[in-house]
């Protein structure tokens, strides 16, 4: 757990909307170390009980179950809902011109994106986006020397990013709802983005395989161009991947593992040259200094660390990829005799109950 | 058949169950305990329901409509046995035609020699076949009273997600410190292509007079753990594998017996402090991992037992009465793994 924010301020009254492992996890846990944060606080869920047990949970006095019909008037929100609803959501407050803190992915599509960074243009509110990888100072790190050109053009970018699915969703939305996606939107929202802001510009979509047999994928390999720069991602939610990055340039060869926050390594003429970019910390910990971060600027106490408008062009890949996206070949079950036999089968049976 | 649930179907088998009668075109409904193990059904457009088999209550809604069911759901006693119990009180309630319960040659105990279904049931002390052997007697019982459960005794099954049989060998053999084990791996591997255990259930499923009856389910190769090993790592297109040494394993399989269950415990209980400490120190990442690799590169006492028992689970009943014929052989299945294995990005 981060310090408490200096001398506890008051809480600008904020209408949390989404009472999930979200919820939990990144943002109740910053909001109630403010005072007063149990008035301040009006947690929505279209789900009432969920809502309400919420609620019991943190001690907050506000909870409903429409983000358009809140007990109290609020002067920003945070939206922790599934994916899709990202976008309609953050306009209704944005076009208020309340500010808007929105769990990623920011969209599903770069037309939504745009539509919701219009809303926030035409409220003059201010949009962020729970991007909280940007901060991690191993990846600041990585940014800096890519950008300073040191070590010459990128040649070749190689990531691969996969862990055994356990989000603790209090719905099934993440695995039922075809508008969910999958492992690519899911945790390609932060690693694309970060890959985005590594380069300064937007990769083009090369090819893109996924596993998906008419829902949602749990595994896909996705290849960009940026330049003369080859990109190879390959994301899953079945297994546990190396969850490592390799940034071979014209001169050297930067390294590092997706989750060591502060460390990354440089090999240039030499053996590897391990650098310690930073503090330590759990990703929590960045996620909730991102939380403190819109606090602070909802307040006027500060700016924020990044805008949503910044991660625009990620969602942008995302959602060219997903079009390219064709299924890989699965031998195991396109030339499995049993399934062909089963097939076969049942379709005779069927033939004959018909005769 | 109108419609098919399978319990435990986030699991290997039971997901491969209900993957390969969608694609068959057999309705089925996957019964699942959390969604956290959905992630391989989630890729097809099915009907997932929640179906913790210690919840009567979830069990009678996800059995509305169904008339047979497919019971793959373990775990603890209380899953296996009350679960099973549980399961089995409902479908009786619902008048289904015919349950498929899955249970595991494990219930002969490791016992020599030719083994048919005719063999007596023994644990032989090891905690999965006690609850195995429960559950089959809860089976025995229901049946007793006229319902219509078929039980199937499946033996070592492998294929693509089989983390046991499959994903822990690769990486064994990947790592460069596996080999064959001598007289220590002359034991019979009975490996079962878990297609052919979705065909044996299929089978069991229709099969007229199989009520009531329990029935071994086994490949037709009977090969050695060595050979096993050996054609995995063919299949893995890897250098030969060499003979090793199994005095060092099998000691170090004994003083890593204690440390196993520690670390069990330990990150049951104390998993997020683990998470935090991981993160933070690199001097604890370095030795947790390097732990994790040495525990899932070395075999328990269990399994190197396992890799000498010479015993071979005959399917003559399977195949007389129910119709059953393996028909992936160990060069076909091992092929599937291998491409499998691949493409998740396991091995590469």
């Amino acid at each position: 757990m981060t310090k408490s924010p200096s001398n506890s301020p008051g809480l600008p009254r904020i209408a949390v909307v989404g009472c999930g492992a979200a919820a939990r996890e990144f943002y109740l846990p910053v909001l109630k170390k403010y005072a007063g944060y149990g008035r301040s606080v009006v947690l929505v869920d279209r789900v009432e009980q969920q809502a309400e047990s919420m609620a019991r949970e943190f001690g907050i006095q506000h909870c409903c179950t429409d983000y358009k019909s809140l007990p109290i008037d609020v002067e920003a929100a945070i939206i922790t809902t599934p994916h899709n609803l990202h976008a309609e959501q953050s306009i209704h407050f944005l076009e208020q011109g309340h500010p808007v803190f929105v769990e990623k992915p920011l969209g599903m599509t770069a037309a939504e994106v745009t539509r919701v960074l219009d809303a926030a243009a035409s409220g003059e509110a201010v949009v962020m986006v729970n991007n909280y990888r940007r901060l991690f100072p191993s990846y600041r790190r990585v940014r800096e020397l890519i950008q300073s050109g040191q070590f010459g053009d990128v040649l070749r970018i190689t990531i691969r990013d996969g862990t055994k699915f356990a989000w603790k969703s209090a719905s099934s939305f993440y695995l039922r709802d075809p508008q969910a996606r999958g492992v690519f939107l899911d945790r390609g929202a932060h690693t694309v983005d970060i890959l985005c802001w590594w380069l300064g510009e937007r990769p083009q979509v090369v090819d893109a395989r996924f596993d998906a047999l008419g829902a949602v994928e749990g595994l896909m390999d996705v290849q960009l161009a940026c330049g003369q720069a080859t990109i190879s991602l390959k994301f899953s939610r079945f297994y546990r991947l190396e969850n490592c990055y390799t940034i071979e340039c014209e001169k050297a060869r930067i390294c590092g593992r997706l989750f060591d926050y502060s460390r990354l390594s440089v090999q240039s003429n030499g053996p590897p040259e391990w650098i310690e970019a930073g503090a330590a910390l759990s990703h929590y910990e960045y996620a909730w200094q991102l939380v403190e971060n819109f606090v602070a600027v909802i307040a006027g106490r500060g700016a924020p660390l990044f805008l949503a408008a910044d991660v625009a062009p990620s969602i942008a890949v995302i959602e060219k990829a997903y079009l390219r996206a064709t299924r890989f070949e699965l031998p195991w079950y396109e030339t499995d005799p049993n399934v062909s036999f089963l097939r076969e089968d049942v379709a005779a049976n069927h033939q004959q109950r018909t005769v | 058949m109108q419609k098919v649930l399978v319990t435990g179907a986030g699991g290997f088998l039971g997901g491969w169950v209900v993957e390969s009668f969608l694609l068959a075109g057999i309705p089925v409904r996957a019964g699942i305990r959390s969604w956290n193990s959905a992630v391989r059904l989630a890729r097809h457009a099915t009907e997932i329901v929640p179906c913790d088999v210690l919840l009567p209550e979830q069990i009678d809604a996800a059995l509305d409509g169904c008339d047979a069911v497919v019971h793959c759901a373990v775990g603890n006693e209380h899953v296996t046995v009350t679960g099973t119990r549980n399961l089995l009180a409902a479908a009786s309630q619902h008048r289904l035609d015919r349950i498929v319960h899955l249970s595991s040659v494990a219930v002969y105990g490791k016992a020599p020699g030719i083994i048919d279904e005719a063999c007596p049931r023994r644990s032989k002390g090891s905690h999965y076949a006690e609850l195995k052997i429960a559950a089959e007697k809860v089976c025995e019982e229901f049946i007793d009273r006229g319902t219509p459960v078929v039980v199937l005794r499946p033996s070592i099954i492998y294929g693509p997600f089989s983390e046991a049989w499959t994903v822990s060998f690769a990486k064994r053999l990947a790592s460069g410190k596996w080999g064959t084990m001598g007289r220590r791996g002359e034991g019979n591997c009975n490996l079962v292509y878990v297609t052919d255990v979705v065909q044996a259930i299929y089978r069991a499923l229709l099969a007229e007079n199989a009520a009531g009856e329990f029935f071994n389910v086994n490949g037709d190769d009977v090969i050695t753990w060595n050979e096993y090993f050996s054609r995995f790592n063919t299949a893995l297109g890897r250098e030969p594998l060499p003979a090793i040494n199994t005095w060092p394993i099998a000691v170090k399989a004994q003083l890593l017996s204690p440390v196993r269950t520690s670390a069990k415990y330990a990150l049951a209980r104390f998993g997020r402090v683990a998470m935090r400490l991981h993160a933070q120190s690199s001097l604890a990442a370095k030795y947790m991992k390097a732990t994790e690799s040495l525990l899932k590169l070395t075999p328990t006492n269990e399994q190197l037992k396992l890799y000498g028992v010479r015993a071979k689970y005959v399917i003559d009943k399977a195949k007389d009465e129910l119709g059953y014929a393996p028909r992936v052989g160990s060069k076909q299945g091992l092929e599937f793994c291998v491409a499998w294995l691949h493409q998740q990005g396991i091995l590469y």
